[in-house]
């Protein structure tokens, strides 16, 4: 009895001393929860040195308190590497830099043609950042966007997380998060990708796709190309799919959902026969028809869905073509001729080399849930 | 009366002694060891699993039902076992302590960066103890309660599938690992702990049929493993999987509910539960060796040693890889132990069974 009892004090008395002692307490009102940060390549240049290039980080830290006068605020550092630059932003700050809030990182288009997995390396080894933050390249300089205040939007690290996920949502844009970005950069069969945004007048926009190549920036798809991407990038349930048939004739699909299949034909070894054929089956609304055919009668209708596959295999032809010239393996042809072959041969194989000259065939089979309820 | 175990309890607590901290590195491990597909091997390994735990169940056939310590001791004096005896519960005591302070080096880079990592130790150990210092039937009911708050987390698995993809897995098996000797062994250790069946023998009424318990809770470990290392490769691309240090770990990190994020931080405490189990099963073995050296000690004396060694020894690996390091060599010490240790027992049965035949035929 005696020895429990003097156990249970000891326990105690530990139990307090270390509560005392501990130093990783945290006081909400002293934190500073970062919900954007921004890299951007510099050169700076000092005197009688040639210029070196540099890391320019901008982190964004919402303020919670209503008396304060700034709904938010924004830290600024020149540095080396980004956890030498919160160094320095911290010096800048009465709250405690904590990054267990961030929601995205924004990376200039100069920063992300040089390269940008050793900044992402930092943020993945650090366990207190989370899988899903939001990576996005900035056409421009990502620091100035984030530094600027959007006045009929709401604090600018907010701002562009929720666009980011409304529009990715609907497939406008690729949903891309640090866990996708880092899991396509160490797949031998697939390319990363990511969203663009630019600085607008007064707003954000979203201004296209950037497709890598290992980490580097390599080329662009515009935006309005956005679907097209998404069934040849893999499955989804939820788009909106806009079509100029011709100069007359303009259709648009809702609540479009599509799925992928990919074939691989022939071995690379033989260039004739190897071919990947993409096969795409499309499901959605007819909501808006501008046009001259029927839409009452089995023929119009069978005349306008045949017309609406040759638009998006025109379309997916051409893209496939200007990702395969940028050498970028977006939508992950690599995987399905790895999985193709035995392993010798696939590592063998230089597909990086192989991949430009790579033949495509797409096939595509739309078909209309309905058209409205209105004949 | 004095309780008796039951399968069901039984089963629960293999189950709970064998997967610990390794679960949080295993889908690495295995990719790392093994290559692409490398998840085949738990398998294999869980088969021989199968073979050494029959190997028990013959000591438990052949012995009929009596301690193994009874046993060697009927056959070798006790002044020859006593060091073995001492040096063993050590060895054992290490491990579960070891067990336990990668566990809290884990959570100490998680969530409490800059505390002294003894400090949760000190805790953890003392809840330890106080599981210890019960009679191994509350010791199960414990497992049963922990076995209960966290084997739940097995369906939050389900919210990758939609990130799940059978392309990443490739149709290659086994491209890009070693799978030297080293490889089979360091996997092997992710399964001990069902060794704690030997020791309950003694526990278990007769009629128990309780090496089936023992191999139902090896195969739901296999399950629970397979699951989650599928799981893993098809979630992550084979690269990102070799270099994510605890694959779980950011399995776990991906969940997101609509009320809370990054219920990591939350998750792995639960896990505390089932690496504590690990821990007290190890003592619980340390102490009962103890026991059979100073038989006149008092018990509570001997819970205190084993947990109060133990802490001071696990003073001396400071870092995560130091810990890891030197579990991978406890480990490895613990195979050898888990198949020599049977046989040996074996051998002894057979040796007086030989003898007691002499005594009753001596011509």
């Amino acid at each position: 009895m005696k020895i429990r009892l003097g156990l249970q004090l000891v326990f105690i008395l530990v139990l307090i001393t270390s509560a005392v002692q501990s130093s990783d307490y945290r006081i909400l009102e002293d934190l500073g929860f970062t919900n954007a940060t921004s890299y951007d390549l510099v050169e700076i240049e000092e005197e009688g040195k040639p210029p070196v290039m540099r890391l320019r980080v901008v982190n964004s830290v919402p303020k919670v308190d209503p008396e304060e006068p700034a709904d938010r605020e924004i830290l600024e550092a020149v540095a080396d590497t980004s956890k030498q630059a919160r160094i320095v932003m911290s010096r800048q700050t009465n709250r405690m830099l904590v990054s267990g809030q961030l929601r995205s990182v924004l990376f200039g288009l100069e920063l992300a043609k040089a390269g940008v997995w050793q900044h992402i390396d930092t943020l993945v080894r650090d366990p207190s950042i989370g899988q899903r933050v939001r990576m996005v390249i900035v056409n421009g300089e990502a620091s100035e966007l984030l530094k600027r205040d959007y006045k009929a939007y709401p604090s600018t690290g907010l701002y562009i997380f929720e666009l980011l996920q409304k529009e990715s949502n609907n497939q406008a844009i690729p949903n891309v998060n640090l866990y996708h970005f880092t899991r396509d950069y160490y797949d031998d069969g697939i390319d990363a990708v990511a969203p663009i945004i630019k600085q607008g007048a007064d707003s954000i926009t979203l201004d296209g796709i950037a497709l890598f190549h290992a980490d580097q920036y390599v080329g662009r798809i515009e935006l309005d190309h956005s679907l097209i991407f998404a069934f040849l990038r893999g499955n989804f349930t939820k788009g909106d799919l806009g079509m100029a048939l011709s100069h007359e004739e303009h259709v648009l699909l809702t609540a479009v959902s599509s799925k992928r299949k990919v074939a691989v034909k022939g071995h690379p070894s033989d260039r004739d026969s190897f071919e990947i054929v993409f096969h795409i089956e499309v499901e959605g609304s007819l909501l808006e028809y501008i046009g001259h055919k029927t839409l009452s009668d089995d023929k119009g209708q069978q005349q306008l869905v045949r017309e609406m596959e040759e638009y998006v295999v025109g379309q997916a032809d051409q893209m496939l073509k200007t990702v395969q010239s940028y050498r970028s393996d977006c939508f992950g042809v690599g995987q399905y001729v790895r999985n193709s072959m035995k392993a010798q041969q696939w590592y063998d194989m230089d597909w990086d080399a192989i991949y430009p000259n790579v033949k495509t065939k797409v096939e595509v089979s739309i078909k209309i849930k309905n058209y409205g309820k209105f004949q | 009366m004095k309780e008796k175990l039951n399968q069901y309890h039984i089963a629960i607590l293999i189950y709970m002694t064998q997967s610990g901290i390794v679960i949080f590195s295993l889908p690495r491990l295995v990719a790392e060891n093994f290559g692409t597909n490398g998840w085949y091997v738990l398998v294999i390994i869980s088969l021989l699993v199968t073979c050494n735990i029959f190997l028990m169940q013959l000591v438990y056939r052949f012995g009929k039902g009596s301690s193994v310590f009874d046993i060697l001791e009927q056959r070798i004096p006790l002044a020859v076992l006593s060091p073995i005896y001492i040096l063993l519960a050590l060895f054992w005591a290490y491990l579960g302590c070891l067990v336990g302070k990668q566990y809290i080096l884990i959570l100490q880079m998680l969530a409490f960066p800059t505390t002294n990592p003894m400090v949760f130790k000190f805790i953890f150990d003392f809840m330890a103890l106080i599981l210890i210092s019960k009679q191994i039937y509350n010791i199960t009911k414990a497992a049963t309660v922990f076995f209960y708050l966290t084997i739940w987390m097995v369906f939050v698995f389900f919210f990758h599938f939609p990130e799940f993809s059978w392309l990443r897995l490739t149709p290659f098996i086994g491209y890009g690992g070693i799978g030297g000797l080293e490889s089979w062994l360091e996997i092997y250790i992710a399964f001990l702990g069902y060794e704690v069946c030997l020791f309950l023998i003694p526990y278990v009424p007769e009629k128990t049929k309780v090496f089936k318990a023992v191999y139902i809770g090896n195969f739901f470990l296999t399950f629970i493993y397979l699951f989650i290392c599928v799981i893993g490769f098809g979630f992550f691309s084979f690269g990102q999987l070799t270099n994510l240090v605890y694959p779980l770990l950011d399995m776990l990190a991906y969940l997101q509910l609509p009320f809370i994020e990054r219920i990591e931080n939350f998750l792995f405490t639960l896990f505390l539960f089932k690496v504590l189990m690990t821990t007290v099963i190890y003592f619980w073995i340390a102490k009962i060796t103890l026991s059979r050296v100073f038989r006149k000690v008092k018990s509570t004396w001997l819970d205190l040693s084993v947990v109060v060694v133990s802490y001071g020894l696990s003073l001396i690996p400071q870092v995560i890889s130091e810990v890891e390091r030197l579990l991978r060599m406890l480990g490895y010490t613990q195979i050898v132990i888990v198949y020599v240790f049977p046989l040996l027992l074996l051998a002894v049965i057979a040796l007086n069974r030989m003898s007691n035949r002499r005594r009753e035929n001596p011509s």
